[in-house]
């Protein structure tokens, strides 16, 4: 079935696009859109625009900030840590970190892993701006880099590369912990991960 | 673990067939194409989610028909019962059902009901490439090792990020560190695999080296796990192992960028099988491959009785075509005081306390016309 309007079908196709919405979703929300008020649409509209016009990579930590306010504030507060860096692989992991509201040092962005099938490399993501901010050159003084990425393949040859250029520098380089989530029953964990958390134990 | 009876429907070339086995030794017989193998598939697919290597759900669907379903009922050395049901339509995913439940991640149900094979086309373990013979080993160490399975997985995704980097690789400067770091990944898991197969081939070969001794002439059988990585007779540890293996890749380095591919790891290592202190492949006869053939499945089914509580479930496809008479009584023996055999031939087969299922018999009973 088609709309007998052209414009409403256009926005039903753009909507189709976004992630995780289907068609039917698209038509409520275009019917949805239709129904709503100029002024508010018009705020919907500039939202987009704002987006892509005003949000930048911080150029410290590469996380998403706000055009103007370059570093971001998470590089320029003065309640943090200094001296520990914690690697994620993109924004939103900076975000699940921040909701523990536990750790209190500095992030790096990288946007992306290792991963040579699909044509990335190490000069692809953004190992070489986490290097300048440990370089001698710089004031601040780094002693840890802590390394959050994915337990993949690629997650993992991205930590042993990151390592490997940080080691002959003399930074304490680590990795977070993997295991059995917390709340978890131990009678429901997969084996792979078990034989991994009993190999990984530590003592008390 | 023993199968108490099965029911097949739209299942190859079976319409509707029902078949409740023996306690302990069953032969199925009649002629050629007229399903034998089939059934056997069938109980396959209730104990480990599919059929034969190599047959597609789809191959094992009757022509025309939308969906064939399997339900059978084993009973446990305990005398506790389980029912597994398997459905399959071409249009909808394949299903299982263990008593009544819907089954969420087939690969837990494998080692529920141990169960041995033996069909004619597993002779490529022997006569075939290396690959097959490195199947062999995957698929039996993967029944009790759930560990194994997650480092060959994971072995395979660095395999390809490493082939593709040094396939790809346009300045060698550019991309030594990553090699550096993929290689030691590569080490990692090549050593946790090498050494679950070592484990594992040492035990099998003692094993395998008693099941032999039924053999008329008393000969001398081994398995040795031959290792791209290393030759060592001896048992290395992981540290040891692991220097071993980075050096090795350290040496076919250069080698390995001028051929840009991986040249070395488990996954081109193989398995020697001797007689007698001769490679069976180039020297045995027929008769004699398939009868290690058989001495090996023996043995994996002594070892996975030792490795789970129950007793495997046996399935031999058309065993005796080319067995001399002695050796095969012999096997026969030895094979129905360890749990129930289900085995399949064109002819009757004589022998003490065997339950005999003739489907040529079965079809005119039941009113059906092949």
């Amino acid at each position: 079935m088609r709309y007998s309007s052209g414009a409403v079908e256009a926005l039903i196709e753009e909507f189709a696009k976004l992630p995780g919405i289907g068609r039917k979703t698209a038509q409520r929300l275009t019917m949805h859109v239709l129904q709503t008020r100029r002024s508010e649409v018009e705020k919907l509209t500039s939202a987009l625009i704002d987006v892509k016009e005003k949000v930048i990579r911080c150029s410290v930590c590469q996380n998403i900030t706000d055009l103007g306010v370059d570093p971001c504030h998470l590089c320029t507060s003065t309640g943090r840590d200094r001296t520990v860096i914690c690697v994620v692989e993109s924004p939103t992991e900076v975000l699940a970190f921040e909701k523990t509201g536990h750790y209190k040092g500095l992030y790096h962005v990288l946007h992306g892993v290792i991963s040579p099938l699909d044509g990335v490399g190490p000069d692809d993501i953004k190992v070489r701006e986490l290097l300048v901010r440990i370089g001698p050159s710089v004031s601040d003084e780094v002693r840890e880099v802590v390394l959050a990425l994915n337990p993949t393949v690629e997650g993992e040859t991205t930590s042993l590369y990151i390592s490997k250029l940080l080691k002959p520098l003399g930074i304490n380089v680590t990795r977070i912990a993997r295991g059995i989530p917390v709340g978890a029953e131990l009678e429901f964990i997969d084996e792979a991960t078990l034989s991994r958390a009993m190999e990984g134990r530590s003592a008390i | 673990m023993r199968l108490k009876s099965i029911g097949i429907e739209n299942f190859r070339n079976h319409r509707h067939l029902e078949f409740d086995p023996g306690q302990r030794i069953t032969n199925i017989y009649g002629c050629n194409g007229s399903g034998k193998t089939s059934i056997l598939e069938a109980i396959h697919y209730c104990a480990l989610t599919k059929g034969f290597s190599g047959n597609s759900d789809r191959d094992c669907l009757m022509f025309g028909e939308e969906v064939f379903t399997i339900r059978s009922s084993f009973e446990s050395d305990q005398g506790s019962e389980t029912k597994v049901a398997v459905a399959y339509a071409p249009s909808k995913e394949k299903r299982i059902l263990v008593n009544e439940q819907e089954l969420q991640i087939f690969s837990r149900h494998i080692g529920l009901i141990p169960c041995v094979t033996f069909t004619p086309r597993e002779l490529v373990i022997i006569t075939g490439g290396p690959a097959e013979r490195r199947r062999f080993m995957d698929t039996a160490i993967c029944q009790y090792d759930r560990k194994y399975l997650s480092d060959l997985l994971q072995y395979r995704r660095v395999l390809q990020q490493r082939n593709a980097l040094l396939s790809s690789y346009g300045d060698l400067a550019a991309v030594e560190t990553s090699l550096e770091v993929l290689t030691d990944q590569l080490v990692t898991h090549a050593v946790e695999i090498v050494a679950a197969r070592e484990r594992f081939i040492s035990s099998f070969s003692v094993m395998l080296d008693e099941v032999y001794r039924w053999q008329p002439d008393c000969a001398k059988s081994a398995i040795t796990y031959h290792s791209s990585l290393h030759h060592h007779e001896t048992q290395l540890s992981k540290k040891e192992m692991q220097a071993q293996f980075s050096e090795r890749y350290r040496v076919l380095k250069k080698q390995e960028l001028l051929r840009r591919q991986t040249l070395a790891g488990p996954h081109r290592d193989d398995l020697q099988l001797y007689l007698n202190g001769r490679e069976i492949r180039k020297f045995a006869s027929q008769g004699q491959q398939r009868a290690f053939l058989v001495a090996m499945k023996m043995t994996m089914h002594a070892y996975l009785h030792e490795h789970s509580d129950e007793m495997p479930v046996t399935l031999l496809d058309d065993l005796f075509s080319e067995l001399d008479a002695k050796v095969s009584s012999v096997m026969l023996e030895t094979l129905s005081s360890k749990g129930q055999v289900i085995i399949t031939s064109t002819e009757k087969r004589d022998g003490n306390d065997i339950t005999y299922f003739s489907i040529d018999e079965y079809r005119k009973t039941s009113g059906q016309e092949r």
